[in-house]
Formats: C-alpha cells, structure tokens, sequence
C-alpha cells in the first residue's frame, strides 16, 4: 500500500494551463508577464508574443499574475483538466495613490540567465532626452555595462564590444543602421514601442550573429478594442502615432510617423541669404523621417498573424548655382551634394498554438541598409554666338546589405520544470560594401563606369536548442546550443556555439548565477570614426577575413530588496578574437582598393563589474548603475599590425561609467525625471612628439601611438517635466519641458591642435570641441 | 568634391559647437634625439641628427641648437669603427612650426652585403639612441625579359613653333617583364621598384627633353595595390604599391609583367632616322625588414586624406629615440625603351 501511494503521488495528474497576458483595454499582448502559483511554488513567464504555459499538479492553484506597472491579479481555482485562460490587466496609471506592486515575483531572482535588462516603454519614455526626443537606444546606454560612442552618439559598445557587436532586433528584425542624424538619434520611434529587452550576456541559444548584445524591440500590435492615438510636436520634429481596431477583437493596427524639419527651418535663413547675391543660390538642408505600421490580425485562438513594417531615411542636401552673364556670355556653374541613408524592415509572422504545451513562430523577414553619397557638378558656357560648351560630372558612392530571411522557432514546455525552445533559419544576405559610379559628359568625350568592390552573396542558417531547467526548488539551469554556417565565395564557416548560465537561490529574493556563452559572428562594420556615420560598411567574412568569436563569462548575484529596490553585481571577462580595423591612414574612401586590403584582424578582451540598482514601481521609479571595466586590443598579426603590434586601449575603455536616472510622480499632473551620467573619457590617438623624417627634412612625422591619450571625463546632467491636461473626452494632452546638459558642462565631443595669434606670435595649443551646450526644449503631445 | 559632405557636417557642427582650450593632461613624451640613416651596400654611409619637438612647444621656447655637442659612432658588426664626421648643418623651416636643426654626418665607410650597423648619438642632455639594421640584404638576380611594344599608341600635336613646324609628342604602350629570382628561399625578402628614374640626355638633339615614363604596378607581386609610377613627381615619395616582397615567389624564379607607357617628344620632324631609343635606368631596391617596415608605414600617410582616418604610426627602430636606420641594396635595371611608330603620323607630317 506504501508503494501504491507513493507511486500514485508521483504520477499525480498534471494538466495544463495556457493563454494570453494582455492589456485590459487595448488587448495589447504583454511580453515577459509572470504566473506563478504560489500553492506549488511554480511559475513563468509570458514569451515575445503574451504567450504562456504552465502544467501544474491537480489541486487548488492560486495564480498571481503581475507586470509592472499593471495591477496584480489573483486567481483560485481546482486545476482539473488542460485549460485556457487568458488574463487582463489593468494599468495602475489611473489610480490616484499608485500601488506598490505586492506580487515582488521571484522570477527574475529565478532566472538563471544573466545580463539580461528589461526596460519598459513608459519609463523610457519619462528619460529627460537631446531636444525633448524620447530614444530607446539612448536610454539604454544608461544601463551599466553599456557605453555611447560619443557625445550624442546612438552607437553601444556593450562589455567593451564594438557598434557592430550588437543584434538590434525590431520584432525579431535585424536593424543594421539604428542611427538617425547621425547617430544623434535613433530610428526606433517610442510611440510605436511596446518592449524593449537588452541581453549582454548568458545569451540564449536562440539568438546568434553578434558577439556583444542582443537588444530586443517589439513594437506594439494595435489597440483592438478602441481607436487611439498620439500627436506631438516639437523643437526639431513632429510625430503621430495611430492604433485601433480594424475589425474589434480581431483585426487592429498601429501606425507612427515621425520627420524632423531642419530643413524648413532653414529656409528664411537661406532667403536672406540668396537675396543679398544676385549671382550664386545656395540650398542645404537636413531631415529624416521614419515611418512604423503593424497590422496584427487574430485569426482563433490559436493562430495569429503579424504584418510589420519600416521605413526610414536620413537626407542631407546641399546646393549652388553661380550664374553670370556679360556681354552676351553666360557661364553657369552647379553643384549639387545628396547625401541618403536608410533602412527598410519587413516582417511576416505567423503565430501557431500547436496544443497547450506548445508554441510555433513562423517568420519570413527582409532588412535592407541602403546608403548613398552623391556629388553632381555642371558647368555651361555659352557664348555670343549662341555656342554652346558644357561638361557634366557625377560621382555616386553606394553601399548597402540586404537580408531576405524564413525562420521557425518552437516553444515546447512538457512540464514546469523544463521549458524547451528549438527551432532554425536561413538568411540570404547581399552585401554591397562600396560602389563607385562614375559619369563624365563633356568636351566631346564620355566616361560612364564603376569601380569599387563587387556585391558578396552569401547564405547563413542557424539551428538551435535550448532547455530552460528547474533541478529542485533551488538550482536553475538554462543549456542550450547554437550551431550557425555561413557560406560565402565558396568557403563555409562552421559554428558550434554552447550556451550555459545556472542560478542558485539562496534565499527567496536572493540568487547567484554564473553563466558562459561563446558567439560567433560573420558581419563586420567598417567605421572610421566615433560618429555612427552612415559610411560604415557592413562587410561580411570572406575567404581571407575570418568570423569574428567572443567567449563570455559571467557570474554575478541578484537581490531583491522587498518593496524597495532590485539589486544585480555582475561580474564578467570577455575574449573576442578576429575583430577587425581599418589600417592606419585607411578610410572608406578610396574605391579602387578592394575594402580588404584596409583592414587588419585582431584581437582583444574585456572585464569589469557591474552594478544595478534598479526600482520600477512606485512613485519614485529609477536606477543607478556603475561599471569598472577595462577593454583592449591587440592587432599582431604579421603584416597586420596596428600600433606595431602593441596593446592599446579600446577607443571606448573607460575607466568608470555611472549612470543616475530618476522618475517622481507627483500627481497625477506633474511628473519630473532627472538623469545624471559620468563617464572616464574616451581614447585617441594624438601625436605629442614631431621629427623629420628620412625621405626630406621637411616631412614631419607625428610620434603617436594608437589610442595613446584619454580626453577629459564626461559629466551631464538632464532634467525634464512633464504637465498634463485632461480634458472631457478622456483626451490628455501634455506639456514637456526639459534641458539637456543642465549645468552646460563642456564635455568633449573631439580634441585637436590649433594655434592663435597671441599678439606677437601664433600660440600653439590643444583645444577641445563641445557639441551640445545647454539645450531647453519644449514639446507638446497630444493623447486621444 | 568627395569630402564635401564631411566639410558641410563640419561646417554645421562649428555653427552649434564651441571649442576650449584645454591643458594637456597626457605624459608629456621627453624630446628625443633623432636620427635618420639610409645604408646603401658600396655607398658612403651618411646619417642625420636632430631632436623632436613636443607639439605644444611654442616657438620662443625652442632651443635651435640642440642636441649640441652630438658624437655619432658608427658600428659595424659590433665592431666600432669611429665617429662620424659632422659635416654640414641645415636649419628646416616651416610655415607655422617652429625651426629644426638637422646635423648631416658622413663616414668613408661603404656597407657591404651582411654587414649589421649601429649608429649611436649621443649629446649632452639626451638618452643616447642608438638604431641598428638587421643584416644589409644582398644583390638581387633580376634580369630585364623585353619590352613588348603594344599595337595602341597615341600622339598628339602641341604647339606650333614660330618655324611653323608641329611639336608631336608620342605615347607608346608596352610589357615590360623582369625576371626575378628570391635570394632568400624560406624568408621574405622585400623590394621597392623605383628610386627615380634616369633619363641619359643626350639625346636632345631630335628627342623633346623630360621623356616621361608610367610604370603600372598591377603586377600580383605588388599585391592588391595598383598604382601609377611616374618620374614627374618632384619630390619623392615613397607609396606602398612601389612595395613587394617575394611571397608570391618563394624559393623559385618569377617573371613580373609591368605595363608601362612612356612618352617621347619630337621637336621639327627633321629627321626621325636620328633618333635613338630612351634608355632608362630603374632602381630595384632589396631592403632591410626595418626599412621595408619604415617605408611601407609611410605609404599610409597621404596629405588631404587623414580626415576620418587613424593617424598613422611610422615604423621607429631607434632605441630612445625616434627616426630609421635602415639598409638596402640597389641593383639597377637597364631599359631600352623602343622608338614609336612614326608612320602612325605621316599624313599630318609638314
């Protein structure tokens, strides 16, 4: 009888409960949502797409079901049978006191992977910004362990890795230029935000291609239930965002649009100046814009489909026109400059309940990074005869990549204690480093031909497998593998990629983790400067230039404070090996070398600790982040080398990193945020020593070593408020004031020579440009 | 015009940006002395003297005359064999810079092939710096193939003479191959083809003076790099596609095909039965690895193209110091370049 009840206990019956986690009022999916049963002590998590399963015991199950910045729910019930149940939840905006979220889950203290940062819209949204534009990718980079480039830059350089390091997914979309202005901006609009998740390390087996960063956007499917929106506008842009249902609970959709103005504000500028010369016009101008739509249609219950489209294009223009007649003669001289870059996303999705344990995505996507630099000069003289003589030059620079992608991704939780991902794609990729085409017409003769280096097609596929493991209540363990081949100019590259990373729970709120991940990486960006210029070449390996691979690991501890704050120490050490650089002396310019005679191959690592303070509830919402860090590089290769072979620090190796952000709800009218960064300063090379050189005595040559001199520290602070209006038909409108650089702190943005006459003599001296003084701007936005 | 997107960004960022003057907070690199030498296998060795200058150094704080009181040794094979006579000096002037005293220093000695030398300096005031090749390299076994005349060739009618008769001035296309064979199987070997050309003139009589010649280094010896020699460039410098070393031809016997055209003038169509064929002299330099590094780090630094580029670090052997002491050997190839095709012109002859 013993024996019967003992096996009758362990086969005790399991059923299934699965279903949706979404926004009460707009039936938006929430992703990484929490269930958790506190009679049996599981739980989960929502995935990408709202979706959970949980198989618990038949008993009396009390879920709590939580997400930030929603009011918790309870719900008790005997589990009988497999059941769907889907949940709602209501936002906790609307309350006058704001709820301390009660269910402080032990998920995230749970979660073996490590690095991992979920960062929610409306606190990105509440971040004081550059000239009031709420950036995702901005507010990232104030998380520890993730460096901006330079002043104003949108480039990450995440745990000493490299802007190209990073896969910036928009609804599972490779994003390779996320840069507006730039990369004074990014193209990521918030409004047309739903989530956004940063993976630095103990990456899942389900992402591949980049060695430093995972950052996960979802955009948001449309609200199903209502018509709403959002218009504002700004100093420099404005932007509306549109969502409803198209057919109600079944069909919705979502559309933003944003474009600056730059180039109209110009305009009186140009009118005054073009009046004062009758002879030569000049035109210049500057403006982006980018265009975000999402139709999301639920088919059943089990079957959903998602159309998600991008569109985004930066233009700088520049014109002039000199004309001058005399004595019958004209001479007319024009030059034109167009200068484009863009992306274009597209994605299709299918989403599939193949039973209660079981999730199927299926996407077919397109990116495309297109860029073009165009000069255009004419020159017509005509003579008193009527002759007439004219001579044409136009010279295009062309570079871009386009991705045409089918991918399939599987969700499978047999039990609690096993959550198993699996799944594969392939990708076909076109790769047009850099195009010259040039045209001549004049004098009777005629050039029309292009240089540069040919488009490189190349085939990528992925297979991975995953297992998100519970081993008793206290060691949790995620194991899985990615494997990865490229294939291009007749060479295959093969990858075997392991991923492990483990929690143990010490207490309740407390946890340890470890975690190790080694990634491969077959595209390379080509930059020759701090600034995320759209002239970075995304390259891909080749017969000569190999993967790129990091191994990571990291340990670290997380800590839940009850009712107050989230504390995570993460300690990492990361080797990266086949990085690549440009040569000394060695630019994007220049077509008629094939791109890989300029670069070098290297190596480099990085280490340092992080710490996070992190409250997301609450009035008072916010963190503080610190990074130590160290990150070199080493280029020794023979015939390869940089900096003669020596080490040298990582242009963005800095020292000390810290990053103070924080949001105050003070009614339900006013709210203020406050945002302070520090940084050690960036390394560049400078010269300090000139001598003569062997070929001629007056050839100098600059002594310098590569990264050899660190610019001054980088201090700012940001701040910003925002008023709200209600009006009568639930209409909100909201005034937003802040500054940018509060205390106008002349951080630098580059350093250089120059000399000034002193009154007797030129003074030679190093000086420092700033960019971004103090910057008040005011924005008006408006909610319907 | 291609930077022109780049001066406009410039030109927008200094509308908004201020700039400051900042004090330097790096280590300050101590002046160094400098030297520069260039040892030819049979040629007299000579080497320069002079000190580097801190870049922020003002110019009324410059002491000219430094390093004073220099000896320079000279070693051969570790052996020491004197100081080098102090020759000449030459104050170097530039716009904006403050001036450099560059001392000039000889010796009667003629490197011969193996030979390692050392130049030592030392001045009061100063680290001695000493720099050292590596073993001069030796003569290499290359042998002019031919010259190919190619069917295409151009000319063109310049100026009429105040006799009335045409200048013409003739370009011919040819193949120029070398035959080269690796002195050193099993080690890389580095050369520079050119030097400066040699045109003999005498024969001005029927011939324009300043014949020019283009050498096309897209032979794959020369790597990925193509480039354009010509003898018109007024001062000489060196670019990496002049650079290549014998990977290509490791151990064996290597025939380079170099296109090349030149061009040859005639003043008054006297009588073309006078001319004779322009004979060229080219330089083939085998160089030391530390040369070859010197020169090939040089290539990189190409005025008005450093905008968005790394500075470029060039090669130093100099042991605290700065500057090159390097060693090569010259064999120097003879050309015969074949007269054009006259009958091309006949027609427009006076």
């Amino acid at each position: 009888m013993l024996f019967l009840a003992i096996s009758l206990q362990g086969m005790a019956q399991k059923h299934t409960i699965s279903g949706y986690v979404m926004d009460a009022q707009s039936k938006e999916t929430l992703i990484g949502a929490t269930i958790f049963d506190t009679q049996s002590n599981k739980g989960c998590a929502t995935n990408s797409y709202g979706f959970y399963t949980l198989t618990l015991p038949d008993e009396t199950v009390n879920l709590q079901v939580a997400f930030v910045g929603y009011e918790p729910q309870n719900h008790t019930f005997i589990l009988k049978s497999d059941t769907t149940l889907s949940f709602l939840l209501q936002t906790n905006n609307e309350l006058e006191e704001v709820v301390i979220e009660a269910t402080r889950t032990t998920v995230n203290a749970q979660n073996p992977q490590m690095g991992i940062v979920e960062l929610p819209i409306k606190q990105i949204k509440t971040i004081p910004s550059l000239f009031g534009e709420t950036d995702v990718l901005k507010a990232i980079q104030l998380l520890p362990g993730v460096q901006n480039g330079t002043e104003g830059s949108a480039g990450m350089y995440v745990r000493g890795g490299g802007p190209d390091e990073n896969l910036i997914l928009l609804d599972g979309v490779p994003v390779y230029n996320a840069n507006h202005a730039l990369g004074f901006f990014s193209v990521f609009n918030a409004d047309a935000i739903k989530n956004v998740t940063l993976y630095k390390g103990s990456f899942p087996a389900h992402f591949g291609g980049r060695l430093s960063s995972v950052l996960d956007i979802r955009m948001k499917e449309g609200n199903m239930q209502a018509y709403h929106g959002n218009a504002s506008i700004g100093l420099i842009s404005s932007k509306v965002n549109v969502e409803g249902p198209i057919v109600k609970d079944k069909l919705s959709f979502n559309f933003s649009a944003r474009r600056t103005y730059g180039d109209l504000l110009i305009k009186p500028v140009l009118w005054i100046i073009n009046n004062e010369d009758p002879y030569s016009k000049v035109n210049l101008g500057y403006n982006f814009y980018d265009v975000n739509a999402k139709l999301n249609w639920k088919i059943s219950d089990r079957d959903r489909l998602y159309l998600s489209y991008y569109n985004g294009d930066d233009k700088l223009f520049f014109g002039s026109t000199t004309q001058r007649d005399d004595q019958g003669m004209s001479l007319k001289d024009e030059t034109r400059l167009s200068w484009k870059w863009g992306n274009q996303v597209a994605a299709l999705r299918w989403n599939h309940v193949l039973s209660k344990k079981t999730f199927m995505d299926a996407t077919l996507h397109y990116t495309q990074y297109r860029h073009t630099l165009g000069v255009n000069m004419f020159e017509q003289f005509d003579d008193a005869s009527g002759s007439s003589i004219q001579q044409s030059n136009d010279v295009r620079f062309k570079s871009g990549i386009h991705d045409l992608t089918a991918k399939i991704d599987f969700d499978f939780t047999p039990n609690p204690n096993h959550e198993i991902r699996f799944g594969g794609n392939y990708t076909y990729h076109i790769f047009r480093p850099d195009v010259q085409v040039l045209l001549y017409e004049g004098s009777g003769q005629n050039l029309d031909t292009v240089l540069g280096s040919p488009d490189v097609f190349a085939h990528e596929t992925a297979l991975y497998v995953e297992d998100n493991m519970t081993l008793g209540d206290l060691f949790r363990v995620n194991l899985g593998a990615h494997y990865s081949t490229f294939t291009v100019q007749g060479k295959t590259y093969h990858s075997v990629q392991p991923r492990v990373s483990a929690s143990l729970m010490l207490a309740s709120n407390f946890s340890i983790k470890a975690g190790y991940a080694y990634m491969s990486q077959y595209v390379h960006l080509l930059s020759n400067s701090s600034l995320s210029l759209p002239t970075d070449l995304w390259v891909p390996v080749t017969a000569n230039i190999e993967p790129m691979k990091a191994h990571q690991w990291s340990i670290g501890g997380f800590y839940e404070l009850p009712e107050l704050f989230d504390i995570s120490l993460e300690g990492y050490y990361k080797t990266m090996d086949n990085l690549i650089e440009y040569r000394d002396g060695a630019s994007f310019l220049g077509s008629q070398d094939n791109w890989e005679s300029k670069v070098c191959m290297g190596r480099g690592w990085a280490y340092g600790v992080e710490l996070l303070l992190q409250r997301s509830f609450g009035k008072t919402t916010g963190w503080i982040g610190y990074t130590w860090s160290h990150s070199n590089r080493l280029f020794d290769r023979p015939g390869q080398e940089i900096n003669e072979g020596k080490v040298f620090p990582a242009k963005y190796d800095r020292r000390h990193d810290i990053s103070l952000t924080v949001q105050h709800k003070l009614n339900k009218y006013f709210d203020f945020s406050a945002t302070w960064v520090f940084s050690s300063g960036n390394w560049g090379s400078l010269g300090t020593q000139e001598y003569p050189s062997l070929d001629h005595p007056l050839f100098f040559i600059d002594a310098v070593e590569r990264n050899n001199y660190q610019m001054p520290n980088y201090h700012r602070l940001d701040l910003s408020m925002n008023y709200y209006q209600y009006y009568d038909q639930g209409q909100t409108g909201c005034l937003n004031i802040s500054v940018y650089n509060a205390y106008n702190r002349k951080n630098p943005f580059l350093i250089m020579t120059d000399s000034e006459w002193d009154g007797n003599s030129e003074r030679k001296r190093l000086v420092q440009v700033t960019l971004f003084p103090l910057i008040p701007s005011i924005s008006y936005s408006y909610q319907f | 015009m291609k930077h022109a997107p780049y001066l406009i960004l410039l030109t927008a960022l200094a509308m908004v940006a201020c700039t400051k003057e900042i004090v330097f907070s790096g280590e300050e690199a101590e002046t160094k002395t400098v030297i520069n030498c260039m040892a030819t296998v049979g040629q007299p060795l000579s080497a320069t003297v002079s000190k580097s200058n801190f870049f922020l150094t003002q110019e009324e704080d410059i002491d000219i005359s430094a390093p004073d009181s220099v000896v320079v040794t000279l070693y051969v094979n570790g052996l020491p064999m004197g100081e080098m006579l102090h020759s000449k000096d030459s104050l170097v002037s530039r716009d904006n810079y403050p001036p450099l005293l560059v001392q000039y220093y000889t010796s009667d000695y003629r490197p011969a092939v193996g030979d390692v030398i050392r130049v030592e300096a030392t001045a009061p005031g100063f680290d001695k710096a000493v720099g050292t090749t590596a073993p001069l390299p030796g003569p290499v076994s290359v042998t002019v193939k031919g010259i190919t005349l190619n069917s295409h060739q151009e000319y063109s009618l310049e100026n009429v003479s105040w006799q009335g008769y045409y200048d013409i001035w003739f370009k011919s296309y040819a193949t120029l191959t070398l035959e080269i064979t690796d002195p050193n199987p099993g080690q890389t070997d580095f050369f520079m083809l050119y030097g400066g050309f040699d045109f003999p003139m005498e024969q001005v009589n029927v011939a324009a003076a300043d014949p020019r010649m283009r050498i096309h280094t897209n032979d794959p010896a020369f790597g990925n790099q193509t480039s354009d020699i010509t003898n018109s460039i007024l001062v000489f410098r060196p670019y990496r596609e002049y650079l290549f070393r014998d990977q290509l031809f490791d151990g064996s016997t290597y025939q380079m095909q170099i296109p090349i055209d030149f061009i040859i003038g005639l003043y008054d169509m006297a009588d073309t039965a006078l001319l004779q064929p322009t004979k060229v002299s080219l330089p083939l330099q085998h160089l030391s690895d530390e040369l070859n590094q010197y020169l090939y780090t040089m290539t990189w630094v190409e005025p008005g193209a450093q905008f968005l580029t790394e500075p470029t670090q060039i090669h130093n052997n100099i042991q605290d110091g700065y500057g090159i002491v390097g060693g090569r050997h010259i064999d120097t190839l003879s050309l015969t370049l074949p007269l054009p095709d006259f009958s091309i012109i006949n027609d427009t002859l006076i």
